[in-house]
């Protein structure tokens, strides 16, 4: 019985649940960050069996691990960029409650054959972990009805990535290689981090597979070999030039990141 | 093992080695082939830049009007390419022309299924499906309404059909059930009323998450609760057992 231990021991062992039930308080600002900021289309293309409606999931996540997400607010801008200029679609924005987050999704009906290219310039993100402001400017292009074209366009995002493959039509296995940009210019040895949209089918077996990283070359250019089908997302994440000022009025550095999320296929489904 | 045919070894020869003027006559005269080829080949690859793309063609209803466009991958248009309209027994309707820019377009006569097919004459072919659905809407085809409106509307389109322009609609019933099934109107009423209700599911989420905290807090409230209770029955028990 418990009186059978001399007093010292007895605290000890008070000591160990209290510490259980405290523990989880602490663990949390502990975890690894790998934000993205995803745009996902409900299809990469478009054809006659999949018909002109899309759904555009927007969620700030962490796509290998699932989760937690994080709370977006308000998009600065929300769009599509076709042949046609751009076309804004933040009235199309509807929220939605992700893990218990705010995160968005809208509709939209792809009126003609063409390349469609969504972006989105989220609301600044504050950081306490890492100190910063993040602001991932994403973009994802969709294919309607085997036009095929325009999908290297430029957004003009203050970053984005200058897709080399065409982004979508990709094998498991493919390459995809692109130029990380900066104001239009290329950023040479940029670091990109790359992530597949976990579907709860893959453990990675130890923290550096979580987020792939690599550096672009003197140029810019960066490739990378996608091992799975689903969708990869690219980040290239570059130091904003400005300081921004975080919820509590501080000046504190901007995380730029230009994403673009592509779609791989198995090739014996 | 067998021998490579003399065709073969000629064209090889051709490609690596050109034309050796001392070469033996039956060589020579492949070479130039090969030659003769090798010159050819990429003038009629460049004639046409859209050989290698595949043809497509899209079309879509809109009102009693199919509009469409004939197209290569990549991006080119394809002009003046024949556009033939079959109702869906295959019994051809109309024969049109892609213009300069590609496009295409068809006066429906009746909301039946349509098939269109694009064929160049290198027989690059490319169709589409329009589904009597899709045409229903401007015909005001009776979806919901009673037998009697909907043989009229038959009629109508009937009349429409052999007469060209606008058919005359007498009553003003159908008209608005027309313009509320226009798919524009449909899509701009959606989207006005996505705006309108936007703020409420802001606010629903805003108090949902409010609430998320102070479950957050409430649970953390009950875990150091109930542990104090517990804690307190042993220390009871054990000061009781001394």
């Amino acid at each position: 019985m418990a009186n059978a231990y001399p007093k010292p021991a007895r605290r000890a062992r008070m000591c160990v649940p209290c510490a259980l039930l405290l523990a989880p308080l602490f663990a949390v600002p502990l975890e690894a960050t790998a934000h993205f900021q995803e745009l996902i289309p409900s299809t990469e293309i478009v054809d006659a069996d999949t018909g002109g409606d899309l759904t555009l999931a927007l969620t700030f996540t962490h796509p290998m691990e699932r989760g937690p997400a994080m709370a977006m607010g308000e998009p600065a801008a929300f769009g599509v960029l076709t042949a046609d200029g751009k076309q804004d679609l933040k009235d199309a924005l509807n929220p939605v409650d992700v893990d218990g987050k705010r995160a968005y999704q809208a509709s939209f009906t792809v009126p003609r054959p063409g390349g469609y290219i969504f972006y989105i310039a989220p609301e600044p993100y504050w950081e306490p972990a890492e100190g910063v402001m993040i602001v991932h400017y994403t973009k994802s292009v969709v294919d309607a009805y085997g036009a095929e074209e325009g999908w290297d366009r430029l957004v003009g995002l203050p970053v984005e990535i200058e897709p080399l493959t065409r982004p979508y039509g990709l094998w498991a296995g493919n390459v995809f290689t692109g130029v990380v940009k900066k104001a239009g210019e290329p950023v040479p040895f940029a670091e990109v981090e790359v992530e597949w949209r976990n579907d709860g089918s893959v453990e990675p077996p130890a923290a550096p597979f979580v987020t792939q990283v690599l550096k672009a070359d003197a140029n810019g250019v960066f490739s990378y070999a996608m091992p799975r089908a689903g969708w990869w997302g690219f980040a290239a994440l570059i130091e904003g030039d400005e300081p921004m000022q975080n919820p509590d009025g501080e000046e504190v550095p901007v995380e730029e990141g230009a994403l673009i999320w592509v779609r791989a296929r198995e090739m014996a489904p | 093992m067998p021998e490579p045919s003399p065709r073969l070894v000629g064209a090889l020869r051709a490609r690596s080695a050109p034309v050796f003027p001392d070469s033996a006559h039956p060589r020579r005269r492949l070479s130039w082939h090969g030659v003769l080829w090798g010159c050819l080949l990429p003038v009629l690859l460049a004639a046409d830049p859209a050989l290698a793309h595949k043809l497509n063609l899209f079309a879509a209803a809109d009102g009693r009007r199919i509009q469409g466009e004939v197209y290569f991958s990549g991006g080119a248009k394809a002009a003046g390419v024949p556009v033939l309209v079959q109702n869906a027994a295959g019994e051809a309707l109309a024969e049109l022309r892609s213009g300069a820019d590609g496009r295409f377009s068809y006066e429906v006569e009746a909301p039946v299924g349509h098939r269109i097919v694009a064929e160049t004459p290198d027989g690059h072919r490319a169709q589409w499906h329009i589904d009597a659905a899709e045409l229903a809407g401007a015909f005001a085809a009776a979806v919901e309404g009673d037998a009697d409106t909907a043989s009229a509307s038959v009629q109508a389109a009937d009349t429409a059909g052999s007469s060209p322009g606008p058919s005359p609609t007498e009553k003003s019933t159908t008209i608005g059930f027309e313009h509320a099934l226009d798919p524009a109107m449909a899509a701009a009423i959606e989207r006005a009323v996505a705006r309108q209700v936007r703020p409420l599911r802001e606010d629903a989420l805003a108090a949902r998450e409010a609430v998320q905290f102070r479950d957050v807090l409430g649970g953390i409230g009950y875990i150091l609760g109930l542990a104090g209770l517990g804690l307190w029955w042993r220390c009871r028990r054990s000061q009781a057992g001394r």
